[in-house]
């Protein structure tokens, strides 16, 4: 079985995967589980793979055609830089966290394969008041999906929470979420097993079909067009001041919206956001470049005067 | 060994004196929240364009992955402990190009290097030795996130006591994570006798602002350690970025001061210093000094630390007043 989970850097999909990967291994089974990301930080796309089989697995390396994908933010399904559908088959089964329900989600998708898709923000949001916790209910709902047993995902959540440091009561909250995500996920139809259970194919499609498929011109995609150098000179010209191009915007999961009347113009959101993303008009009101602004609400949480209202992003 | 170029340089106020204009764009590939780079920003601001910032491997690494560079100035990548040499080298074309007429006198063109504190406090130690023993034109920004963070969060010898890492897990062995306390880079660095050396914090944009300023008017090393509230490494909410670097200076855990000719002044001095839990309580990688069950042996520890860190500044405030 081949799982591959998508979400940003802070959802904690790397936890997820290895909260499936402890479960399975709880099974007696044999397991295989390796987080990735590039060179960028929390609210940037990563993914992370989990290889199950019954005996040892020689197949390494990214997951290009997974039999579930466990999609952690629904922000990313459109996102090119992510990719989360790549290398999907009609088998391919889709766990999408979102509030949208699965039927819509088809229809935009272009999914030939089954979509299952729950509010598991709302549910880990309700048990444990923070976000922290998707992992669980996703690595969860993950076990439920391939066919674990109840007790050996909890088993697998409980090897993971070991490393954290927890409270007595967000430990049992995470427990009470595990078994709400179980009982949600052992409802939907379980993975087929894929048609070469052994995982022993070691020939698996290029690991770039990941990023390969985004369309041209999409947001994130623009080549960035370099001038002539002579090679005598050791380090060229490469462009200067042109990181706004990579529009960091798509990081981000909340907007930070300005109430003008709130607003007193005092310069404290301008200057202490660490991305100089905000700029001041001519009256002195901040001015939020959304194109390249991380969401990290740093503006929100500094304002004397809470000017900012935030809003969940919907792509 | 390092003479002032201008006399005075005027200090600034308020907010409102902050420059507008960005040197360092965003869109860089470094995590939301980042006090790092907001310390580095707002150095710019007074630094300009006419820079060539000298960057050791890390976080900052991601600043400037090609083709993009975020700078207004010129950016040159080197590794952990050769950021200091790399800087001298620069410096010496530049005065070379200057000396040939081919770079303008008046560009004046200024040598940045921008390190963390895993290549500031333990790699490059040497090399930043010789440098400013040397007496080299040069900034030093040493963003202090306290720990090697660009490959995971290990231990430095910045990280504080009770922090947990990666290299330092709490285990019934090593209940407070971190048992090593901080390296004191600072008198480190002072014994060097730099032409000027400061700490400053990102939620402190004036203080930091004048610093740089004052800075500007002195030639040879200009040596800054800005304390990074890291939400990734410490393990907090990213829109506390801000708000986790003033408790550190409300607590006194970090002070902020500079030093000329030897003699050291506290910018900041807390009155009525927060209690340091205030600081810690908020940040995961203490957690564990909380959680499941309190560890009241290292917090006191830590707050006693504090208290005779202050105790011994004032002191040799009333001795030299
Ligand atoms: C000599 C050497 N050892 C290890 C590395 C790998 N490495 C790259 S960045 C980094 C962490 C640097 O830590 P720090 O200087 O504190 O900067 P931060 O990542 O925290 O910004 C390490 C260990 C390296 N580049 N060079
Ligand atoms: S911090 Fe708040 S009051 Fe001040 S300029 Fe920004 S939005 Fe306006
Ligand atoms: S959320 Fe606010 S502080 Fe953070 S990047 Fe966006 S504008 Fe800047
Ligand atoms: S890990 Fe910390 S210091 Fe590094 S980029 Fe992220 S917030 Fe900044
Ligand atoms: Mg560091």
């Amino acid at each position: 079985m081949r799982v591959r989970f998508h979400g940003r850097g802070g959802q904690g999909m790397k936890t997820a995967s290895r909260i499936l990967g402890s479960a399975a291994f709880h099974a007696g089974l044999v397991v295989q589980d390796s987080p990735v990301y590039g060179a960028e930080r929390r609210g940037a796309p990563v993914a992370a793979f989990t290889r199950i089989a019954k005996a040892a697995i020689r197949e390494r390396g990214l997951i290009a055609a997974p039999d579930l994908i466990v999609v952690a933010d629904e922000t990313l399904l459109f996102e090119p830089t992510a990719m989360p559908l790549a290398g999907c088959s009609a088998r391919t089964v889709v766990l999408i966290n979102t509030a949208t329900d699965a039927a819509a989600l088809q229809e935009r998708l272009a999914h030939l394969g089954r979509i299952e898709s729950a509010d598991f923000t709302s549910l880990v949001f309700s048990i444990t008041h923070t976000l922290v916790g998707l992992s669980t209910a996703l690595g969860v709902a993950a076990a439920a999906l391939v066919g674990l047993s109840l007790e050996e995902s909890l088993a697998g959540v409980a090897e993971e929470l070991a490393h954290a440091t927890l409270s007595r009561a967000a430990y049992e909250a995470n427990e009470r979420l595990a078994q709400e995500a179980y009982a949600l996920a052992d409802a939907w139809r379980a993975v087929p097993e894929p048609l070469d259970a052994s995982l022993a194919l070691a020939a698996e499609a290029a690991p770039t079909a990941l990023l390969a498929a985004a369309p041209a011109g999409a947001p994130g995609t623009q080549l960035v067009e370099l001038r002539f150098e002579p090679p005598a000179r050791a380090t060229p010209t490469i462009c200067v001041a042109n990181t706004p191009e990579r529009s960091t915007g798509s990081w981000r999961q909340f907007r930070p919206l300005l109430q003008r009347d709130l607003c007193n113009a005092c310069w404290t959101c301008f200057v202490l956001c660490p991305e100089g993303a905000i700029a001041l008009d001519e009256h002195e009101f901040p001015l939020i470049d959304y194109e390249v602004c991380k969401g990290c609400l740093v503006c929100v949480h500094e304002c004397p005067t809470h000017a900012f209202a935030t809003e969940k992003e919907v792509r | 060994m390092s003479a002032p170029v201008t006399a005075e340089v005027a200090a600034i106020k308020n907010l409102k004196q902050i420059a507008r204009e960005e040197f360092i764009l965003p869109g860089t590939a470094v995590c939301g929240g980042c006090g790092g780079l907001e310390g580095l920003r707002l150095a710019a601001k007074v630094l300009g364009s006419k820079t060539v910032y000298i960057n050791a491997a890390g976080c900052f690494t991601l600043l400037a992955v090609y083709p993009y560079s975020p700078f207004k100035g010129s950016w040159l990548y080197t590794t952990m402990g050769g950021a200091a040499a790399a800087a001298q080298g620069v410096r010496d074309a530049l005065d070379v190009l200057m000396a040939r007429g081919k770079l303008p006198v008046e560009d004046d063109v200024q040598v940045v290097v921008v390190a963390g504190d895993g290549s500031t406090y333990d790699m490059a130690m040497a090399a930043n030795s010789g440098a400013i023993f040397r007496g080299l034109d040069f900034w030093y920004f040493c963003y202090d996130n306290e720990s090697y963070g660009n490959t995971g969060v290990q231990m430095s010898s910045a990280t504080p006591y009770g922090a947990r890492t990666t290299t330092t897990p709490v285990g019934s062995a090593a209940r407070a994570g971190t048992e090593h306390g901080k390296k004191d880079l600072f008198e480190i660095w002072r014994a060097h006798q730099p032409a000027y050396l400061a700490t400053v914090s990102p939620r402190y944009p004036v203080d930091l602002t004048n610093k740089f300023l004052k800075a500007k008017g002195l030639r040879g090393p200009k040596l800054f350690i800005a304390h990074a509230s890291c939400p990734t490494g410490w393990l907090f909410e990213p829109k506390r970025s801000a708000e986790v670097a003033k408790l550190a200076v409300q607590t006194g855990i970090f002070a902020l001061k500079e030093c000329v000719g030897g003699a050291v002044t506290h910018t900041h001095i807390p009155r009525r210093r927060k209690p340091v839990e205030e600081y810690l309580r908020g940040q995961g990688r203490y957690a564990h000094l909380f959680e499941p069950t309190r560890n009241d042996a290292a917090l006191r520890l830590i707050q006693e630390q504090v208290d005779r860190y202050w105790e011994a500044a004032a002191k040799a405030g009333a001795a030299s007043s």
